[in-house]
C-alpha cells in the first residue's frame, strides 16, 4: 500500500486495513523520505533545489496560462464553436504552454537524476531494496490519494513507479491521477476565486492517453459548457475522465459502478457517461 | 410584517381577547420575524404597561434610535425594518416606563453576540449564512495554544502573547507567521482557534503559527503609534524568530487587526517596509480629513495625521492586503477610499464590504476569505 499522499498521516491506515481484510504492507514512502532527509542531507538539498527551480518555472507557467486562457475564453464566447479555427488556434497556444512547462519539468527531473544519481545513494538504495522485497510477494498494490504532489514526488524519488508496472493496482483519487499520463490540478470553487487548471507534472503513464479528474463535480463547474469544452479541448488528445465517488475503471478499461460516476468531458461542452475506455486507453499493461 | 398586521386586525376586532391573542402570537413565532425577502419585524410585549419602545442599533445610515409602533391600545409594539441581503444586525431594545428608558436584550430572541463590553441581540436576514467553518469540527485536528512572556525593550515591560501551533507542526519544519492585534479578543469573540483548526485541517489555509498579542494601553498603543510598530518589528518578531520555527521571508509574515488594530497593522507595514508581506485589515479606523479638522476626539489625532500623510504621499506597502469593512459602519467611507491607494502601492488588494457592523462576528465571518487569500493552503493539491 502507498499512502504517501497522506503525508504525516501516512501510517494512520487502520480503517483501510480493516476494509481490505487481507494482510497489508504500507511502503511508508513519506516516512522513508523523512529518513533520507536525515541520512542524506546533500541529496535532499539537491532535490529541494530542483523542486525550487520547478516552482520558479511554475510561476512563469501560471502567468502564461492566465493570458492564454483569457484568449481561449474570448474565442469561445464569440462563436461557441469548438471547430472554429480561432478557437483551435487559441487552444493550440495554450497546449504549447502546457507542453513547454512539462518539457521544462522533464529537463529538471533528468538533470537531477543524471547529476545526483539518487538510486546509487546507499540510503536510497536501502529503501528501494526494502520496497522491492515488500512488493515481491504482493498480489496487489493500493494507492491512496491525498496530496498528489507529495505522492508523485515520493513515488518518483524512490522509483516505485517502475516497480508497479508488473503489478495489479487499485488506486483512487490522487492515487489514480498519478497513474495517468498527465496530472492536472483544478478547483473552480476555492474561496479566493476560481483557480486556473494547470499541470502538476507528468503522471507515470500506467493508464495511457488519459487525464483523471477525481471529484470533478465537487471541484469543477461542470454545468458550464464553456468550462467543460475548454478543458476537454485543452487536454486533447488525452481523454479527460471525471471520476466520482462510487465509480471507477476496471482492468480492461470498463466502467465500474454507477454510470453517472464516470464521465468523459467533451469539446461540445457535455459530460458523457463512459462505458469503457477506448482500446488504446486500456488500463491493463 | 403581515403577521403582525393580521394580529393587529384580530385584536381590533376582539379587544377583550388581546391578552390571549398576544400570548398565542408570541408562543407561535420566533423573533424578530424575518420573511424570505429579508424584511424583519421587531416585536416587544411583556404583558406590562410600557410608554414606548425603541430599537437601538449600530447601523450607520439609519437613525440609531427608532421608535416602535403600538398595536391598538395594547402594550405590544412592533417595528418593521427591511434588511439588505445577507445582513446581520446587532441591537438592543430600549423600553420606556414612567419616563425613563431601560436598555435590554430582545427578551424573545436567544441569539446573542458577545464583545468585551457585554452582548447584543442579533437579527439576521434570511439570506445570511452562519458559517459552518468556524464551528467545532470533531474531525479537525486541534492545534496547541501556548502562553509566553518576554521583555520588550520598546515598552520597557514584560509582554504576554498566546501562540497557536498547528496540529501538523513537525520538528525541523518552518511555518508562516501571523501576528494578531487584540489577540485575546480574537480568540474569545471571533473563535479564531477553532476556525484555524478547521481551515488548516481542510487544507484551505496553510499551516501557520499565529501569535495573539494584546495591547496594555490598547487605544494609545494601536493609534498609529511608532513605538507599537517598533515593538512588533524590533522586539516581538526577533523574539519569535529566535524561539519559534518561523519562515523568514516577508511573504510568509502577516500582521492583522480590526478597528484600531487594523490601523496599527497598516502603520507597522508602512513604518517598516519589507517586513510584513501579508496584511489583514478589518474595519480599520482609517479616519482622515480632506479639509478641516476631524471630530472624533484627541485619541484619533495620530491616526488622522498618519492616514492623511499616507494618502498624500502613499509609500510602497510591500504586501498583499486583505481589507474588509461593514457597510453598517461609519468607517466604510474611509476603507473604501483607501482601496485605490492600496491598489497603487501594494502587491495586490482584495476588498470585501458586507452588510454588518463594527463587531467581532463580522470580523470572524471574513477570516476564511482573508486567510485563504493571504495564506492559501494546499487544497489545490489535495484529492482524497
Amino acid at each position: 500500500m502507498i499512502s504517501a499522499g497522506w503525508r504525516y498521516d501516512e501510517e494512520r491506515d487502520e480503517p483501510l486495513r480493516d476494509a481490505v481484510g487481507v494482510p497489508v504492507h504500507n511502503l511508508r514512502l513519506y516516512g522513508a523520505f523523512r529518513d533520507i532527509e536525515r541520512d542524506a542531507p546533500d541529496l535532499v538539498s539537491a532535490h529541494a533545489r530542483k523542486q525550487g527551480a520547478l516552482k520558479a518555472i511554475k510561476a512563469r507557467y501560471r502567468d502564461a496560462i492566465v493570458a492564454a486562457l483569457g484568449g481561449v475564453q474570448r474565442q469561445w464566447t464569440d462563436r461557441r464553436d469548438p471547430a472554429s479555427p480561432w478557437f483551435r488556434l487559441a487552444i493550440r497556444h495554450l497546449q504549447e504552454i502546457d507542453a513547454l512547462f512539462l518539457a521544462e519539468a522533464d529537463r529538471l527531473h533528468e538533470e537531477f537524476a543524471s547529476t545526483e544519481r539518487p538510486f546509487s545513494h546507499p540510503s536510497v538504495r536501502e529503501v528501494r531494496d526494502r520496497i522491492a522485497e515488500a512488493l515481491d510477494p504482493c498480489s496487489m498494490v493500493l494507492i491512496a490519494g491525498g496530496h498528489v504532489g507529495v505522492l508523485r514526488n515520493r513515488m518518483s524519488f524512490f522509483g516505485v513507479d517502475q516497480a508497479l508496472r508488473e503489478k495489479d493496482i487499485v488506486a483512487w483519487s490522487g492515487g489514480a491521477m498519478v497513474l495517468a499520463e498527465r496530472i492536472l490540478l483544478y478547483h473552480d470553487y476555492t474561496t479566493h476565486g476560481v483557480g486556473l487548471a494547470e499541470y502538476l507534472d507528468r503522471g507515470f503513464g500506467l493508464v495511457p492517453g488519459v487525464v483523471f479528474l477525481p471529484h470533478a463535480r465537487e471541484r469543477l463547474d461542470l454545468g458550464r459548457a464553456d468550462n467543460v469544452a475548454i478543458l476537454a479541448a485543452r487536454l486533447a488528445p488525452f481523454l479527460a475522465v471525471a471520476l466520482e465517488n462510487g465509480g471507477g475503471i476496471g482492468p480492461d478499461g470498463e466502467r465500474i459502478g454507477h454510470p453517472d460516476a464516470v464521465g468523459v468531458l467533451g469539446v461540445d461542452g457535455t459530460v458523457t457517461p463512459l462505458a469503457s475506455l477506448p482500446g488504446d486507453h486500456a488500463t491493463r499493461p | 410584517m403581515q403577521r403582525v398586521l393580521d394580529l393587529a386586525v384580530r385584536i381590533e376586532r376582539s379587544p377583550h381577547d388581546a391578552h390571549r391573542l398576544l400570548s398565542e402570537f408570541v408562543g407561535r413565532w420566533q423573533f424578530p420575524l424575518v420573511d424570505d425577502n429579508d424584511a424583519a419585524t421587531f416585536f416587544y410585549w411583556d404583558g406590562q404597561p410600557a410608554d414606548a419602545v425603541f430599537l437601538q442599533h449600530w447601523v450607520f445610515g439609519l437613525p440609531s434610535r427608532q421608535e416602535f409602533r403600538r398595536i391598538g391600545r395594547t402594550d405590544a409594539f412592533y417595528l418593521p425594518l427591511d434588511l439588505p441581503r445577507g445582513a446581520r444586525v446587532e441591537y438592543k431594545f430600549e423600553v420606556v416606563r414612567g419616563g425613563s428608558g431601560r436598555w435590554m436584550h430582545d427578551p424573545r430572541n436567544a441569539r446573542r453576540a458577545f464583545d468585551p463590553f457585554g452582548s447584543n441581540s442579533v437579527c439576521t436576514a434570511s439570506s445570511y449564512v452562519d458559517p459552518e467553518w468556524c464551528k467545532h469540527d470533531p474531525h479537525a485536528r486541534k492545534g496547541a495554544m501556548q502562553t509566553h512572556r518576554f521583555f520588550s525593550k520598546t515598552w520597557g515591560d514584560e509582554r504576554e502573547y498566546q501562540l497557536y501551533i498547528p496540529a501538523e507542526a513537525r520538528p525541523g519544519k518552518e511555518y508562516p507567521l501571523l501576528i494578531v492585534h487584540d489577540g485575546v479578543d480574537f480568540l474569545h469573540y471571533a473563535e479564531m482557534k477553532t476556525l484555524l483548526d478547521n481551515l488548516i485541517h481542510r487544507h484551505e489555509v496553510a499551516p501557520l503559527l499565529v501569535c495573539f498579542t494584546s495591547g496594555v494601553r490598547r487605544n494609545w498603543e494601536y493609534a498609529a503609534n511608532p513605538r507599537q510598530a517598533d515593538f512588533l518589528r524590533l522586539d516581538l518578531l526577533p523574539h519569535l524568530e529566535r524561539t519559534q520555527p518561523v519562515l523568514r521571508e516577508p511573504q510568509f509574515r502577516g500582521i492583522m487587526g480590526a478597528s484600531f488594530g487594523g490601523v496599527s497593522a497598516l502603520h507597522a507595514a508602512v513604518r517598516h517596509p519589507g517586513t510584513w508581506g501579508r496584511l489583514l485589515l478589518q474595519s480599520g479606523s482609517f479616519a482622515f480629513t480632506d479639509v478641516g479638522e476631524h471630530t472624533r476626539g484627541p485619541m484619533w489625532d495620530p491616526i488622522v495625521n498618519f492616514v492623511n500623510h499616507f494618502r498624500e504621499n502613499p509609500s510602497p506597502v510591500d504586501a498583499k492586503i486583505y481589507l474588509s469593512c461593514g457597510t453598517f459602519e461609519s468607517l466604510i467611507y474611509y476603507n473604501r477610499s483607501l482601496v485605490p491607494v492600496f491598489q497603487q502601492v501594494s502587491q495586490g488588494v482584495r476588498f470585501a464590504e458586507v452588510p454588518d457592523g463594527h463587531n467581532w462576528i463580522n470580523w470572524r465571518d471574513r477570516l476564511r476569505e482573508g486567510l485563504t487569500w493571504l495564506f492559501p493552503g494546499p487544497l489545490w493539491m489535495y484529492y482524497e
